[in-house]
């Protein structure tokens, strides 16, 4: 790849590797939409440098799953219609997996706070709690 | 009612395995008047559908995907009239070079319009297909149906397709609206739940979006606009960024400021630079915020206009016993504030210039970029490609002629220009502010005897088409020799969208209504969803509970005393059996309780919302636990999608209504980013249930734009029944329900 160290990964993810998971929001970690896993934790790709993730695995919903082998949250999220436009749902299926990973069982309050720094400005929230808890029902 | 069809057959052979039967439609059709506007405009039926050689068949619609799931329910709408499989509809972009063009993508109309439009051209391409088979088969058209695009004689297969009757030709004749599109008794993929055919793409990673065009040789392009609200460039020191990395050029025209680079994270570093070495001189100072709502009242405007006047004669006429009751409503400047900033890519190729934009109009933006660029229209390709939800008039349309302008300067290369977040903030023309000032008489009765309604806002549309109101782009006023902002404050039509909903559906035996058009705009503005509803109907909703109140009465019975609309009355009656009982709180907050209502323009969807919320006196906190709606548009395509837009609708208006006003100080918009300007998140969102009334025999209605006023209006109402205490003035902020409960207390 031919950025420079300081390049935040974001822009490295979306143009060298032409991936389209993770989205510019607001480039200042405070909406979610550019959420990938850093070896399993959330991180806003907007705000890391490649320098900081040079020697991590870093997941998009790309890598989570695909129309013939969905994860879990991405098959929820289709049984639910838990978008409207959807800009915002690549880095809410990266923060429920992250959160189902962690806890398989989480409770409705937990599901909130864990998603509370992902925006959604078309008000699908209550869809999307609905997936991550179908989600979380249909894992063994 | 279908009328009989006079056929004649001329059977041409056209090419291998492909025939060819040329239908005339007597003229018994419709006369060209009853047409629906989209077809009058847009006749040809090859403009609307093509059999495709690979068994699908693709429609194009003048309307675009915004997030509301259109191409969905199109896709349905044809596939039904089609006797289509609805995997085999593939819903084409808006593309100026080939879709019809249907008007822009606003007013919850698309279904209305263009559905209308595309059931009649599919039932008609159905039909003459069929004709096609019946010569081809030699049989009476009558024995002839068809399954998944495969016609059967009798109820068996014929052998004959879609796909062998046409093969890849087209239809050359017009659409009539002469063949009687499927009774709705016989509906299976209309007013069925299908999921939305753009949905995967968004969840799985692939290209969804124009953020996501990648096209060989892009260059990343990034504006650069000062902090201050409106102001000239006089300076720019560009030496010092055209040094920097991958920086391939700097854009410069008046006070339009551009930077042009390789890579992204390189344009976004050059553009901060630019702005650092550049100086500004600002031209205009905001009023204070202060000053709202008071503002409305303060602005130049036109003469009061009253716009509705009806006056029955009483029955008796009484002065005596007369309650009468006013209030004072308002709210402030809303942002649209997208989950996308506004994005845009251009490419100009010598002869051609084709911007693909998020633009809800994208006819309408091609005319505007031809007027600011001078241009021919018909060198330019406008082409729809999603953005994140835009709720209205953005800056969409912005970033398309920035990224013209741009891509103009370096032949060949296309352009991809983003929005910074703080762009989004401050140049995107928000909501406008408003003031309303409601008198109404109640009677021995209990009823409203009169009613005296008065409204203060901007315009709620500056959207830019070719001609003088290209001027409402924002490139078009920076670059040297702007265009005439003319459009911006000459506005003579009433047609303004301010008055959206400012005429109560109540049947009272004497209401007018009194626009006071402010033409003076301190603050960008344009429509942002409901456009005058949202703060007409929170006005009036919130009076209509103090009148209740007065009354003495239950909210939703006094309302239904007022309305003769049975459809309007359903809803109510619907979200409150729905809502039930209100639990008691389990808290030590005030829990309360509120409804609201109201038909969409007077036209369209009904929706009613009963709101619980609990109220923190310490904090003023208001909590909203859960929403009951109903809502009734008509014949309902896809249930799950309209739920999922009143769903949002609900959400989004919580948001407004307890958090959102634009911030600005006398130098610029302070509102800059999600700190400074909140919006709803997951911790504070409501339960949501929506009932759908379906009425499969009339006409269908969008559900876009429906719960907006309604659940403000609704919540306010639950805060008064928490608390004792009315709030008028939106947002509904903790600080606004504190100063309110301190007052009423200190009141008595």
């Amino acid at each position: 790849m031919d950025a420079d160290a300081s390049t935040a990964l974001l822009y490295a993810l979306r143009n060298d590797l032409e991936l389209n998971g993770p989205r510019f929001g607001c480039g200042l970690a405070q909406c979610g939409a550019c959420t990938v896993l850093a070896d399993g934790t959330p991180i806003r790709s907007c705000v890391t440098p490649l320098a900081a993730v040079a020697e991590t695995e870093i997941t998009t919903v790309e890598g989570l799953g695909n129309r013939d082998a969905p994860h879990p949250v991405q098959a929820a999220f289709i049984a639910e219609q838990a978008a409207q436009c959807g800009y915002c749902a690549s880095g809410m299926i990266m923060a429920a997996a992250a959160l189902l990973q962690r806890s398989p069982n989480p409770t409705d309050q937990q599901i909130r706070q864990a998603l509370n720094g992902n925006l959604c400005r078309c008000g699908t929230h209550t869809r999307i709690l609905r997936a991550v808890r179908r989600a979380a029902e249909s894992s063994p | 009612m279908s009328t009989r069809l006079e056929v004649t057959r001329r059977v041409f052979l056209q090419g291998i395995g492909a025939l060819a039967v040329q239908v005339s439609i007597g003229r018994h059709a419709a006369a060209q008047g009853a047409l629906p506007r989209s077809l009058q405009a847009n006749p040809d039926l090859d403009t609307w559908l093509r059999v495709n050689a690979d068994e699908t068949v693709s429609i194009w619609t003048g309307k675009a995907e915004l997030g509301q799931g259109i191409r969905t329910a199109l896709a349905q709408i044809a596939a039904e009239e089609l006797d289509l499989g609805f995997p085999r509809i593939r819903v084409e972009p808006v593309d100026t070079s080939r879709s019809p063009s249907e008007g822009r993508t606003t007013g919850s109309v698309s279904i209305e319009r263009s559905g209308a439009a595309i059931r009649l051209a599919a039932a008609e391409a159905r039909h003459l297909l069929l004709q096609n088979a019946a010569a081809r088969l030699d049989v009476s058209a009558a024995r002839l149906s068809v399954s998944d695009g495969h016609v059967l004689v009798d109820g068996r297969r014929g052998g004959l397709s879609y796909w062998a009757l046409l093969s890849d030709a087209g239809f050359d004749t017009r659409v009539t609206a002469s063949v009687a599109p499927k009774n709705p008794n016989l509906h299976d993929i209309v007013g069925t739940s299908r999921q939305r055919i753009d949905l995967p793409a968004k969840f799985f990673g692939e290209p969804a979006f124009v953020h996501d065009l990648r096209m060989p040789g892009m260059l990343h392009a990034r504006v650069v606009r000062p902090a201050v609200d409106s102001a000239r460039l006089t300076a720019v020191r560009t030496d010092v960024v055209s040094q920097m990395q991958g920086v391939v050029s700097i854009v410069n025209d008046g006070s339009f400021l551009a930077v042009l680079a390789e890579r992204e994270e390189q344009a976004i570093a050059a553009a901060d630079a630019l702005r650092e070495n550049a100086s500004w001189e600002p031209f205009r100072e905001l009023p204070g915020e202060n000053r709202l709502p008071q503002l409305m009242h303060e602005l130049q405007g036109f003469d009061p206009e009253v716009i509705f006047d009806r006056s029955e004669p009483a029955a008796e006429a009484r002065s005596d016993g007369i309650r009468r009751f006013s209030a004072g409503y308002s709210r402030p400047y809303i942002a649209h504030a997208s989950m996308s900033p506004s994005a845009a890519v251009a490419l100009w190729d010598g002869a051609r210039l084709t911007v693909w934009s998020h633009t809800q109009g994208a006819f309408e933006l091609r005319g505007a970029i031809a007027t600011v660029l001078d241009l021919p229209e018909s060198q330019i390709t406008c082409i729809h490609a999603e953005g994140a939800g835009c709720y209205g008039h953005n800056g969409a349309d912005d970033a398309g002629l920035d990224a013209a302008m741009i891509a103009r300067t370096i032949e060949g290369r296309p352009v991809r220009l983003v929005w910074s977040r703080e762009d989004e903030f401050r140049r995107e023309p928000y909501g406008s502010a408003t003031s309303v000032r409601i008198s109404a008489g109640l009677d021995a009765a209990d009823r409203v005897i009169d009613w005296d309604y008065h409204h203060w806002s901007c315009t709620h549309s500056t959207r830019p088409s070719g001609g003088t109101s290209a001027a409402n782009l924002l490139a078009s006023q920076e670059k040297s020799n702007p265009l005439p902002d003319s459009a911006l404050y000459r506005v003579q039509q009433p047609h303004t969208g301010g008055d959206r909903n400012a005429i109560a559906l109540y049947a009272f035996p004497q209401q007018r209504v009194t626009r006071h058009f402010v033409s003076e705009h301190p603050l960008r503005v344009s429509a942002l969803r409901g456009l005058g509803a949202h703060a007409n109907v929170f006005a009036i909703e919130s009076f209509m509970d103090e009148l209740a109140a007065g009354a003495g009465a239950d909210p939703v019975d006094f309302r239904i005393r007022h309305l003769v609309d049975s459809r309007a009355r359903a809803v109510l009656e619907a979200a409150r059996e729905a809502a039930g009982s209100g639990g008691t709180a389990d808290t030590e907050f005030a829990a309360g309780r509120g409804v609201a209502f109201a038909r969409y323009k007077n036209t369209s969807a009904y929706f009613a919302v009963v709101m619980d919320v609990e109220v923190n006196p310490g904090t003023g906190g208001i909590k909203v636990i859960r929403a009951h709606a109903a809502v009734d548009v008509g014949q309902v395509i896809n249930p799950d999608g309209v739920r999922n837009q009143i769903e949002g609708g609900i959400i989004q208006s919580t948001s407004w209504t307890l958090k959102e006003s634009v911030r600005f100080s006398t130098a610029s918009v302070e509102s800059v980013d999600w700190n400074s300007y909140p919006i709803l998140r997951f911790e504070d969102v409501p339960e949501v249930e929506v009932s759908i009334i379906d009425r499969p025999e009339l006409p269908s209605s969008g559900a876009g734009e429906a719960a907006q006023g309604p659940t403000s209006a609704a919540i306010a109402n639950a805060v008064a029944d928490a608390t004792g205490v009315r709030i008028r003035d939106l947002p509904l902020t903790p600080e606004r329900v504190s100063a309110a409960l301190a007052s009423a207390t200190t009141a008595r």
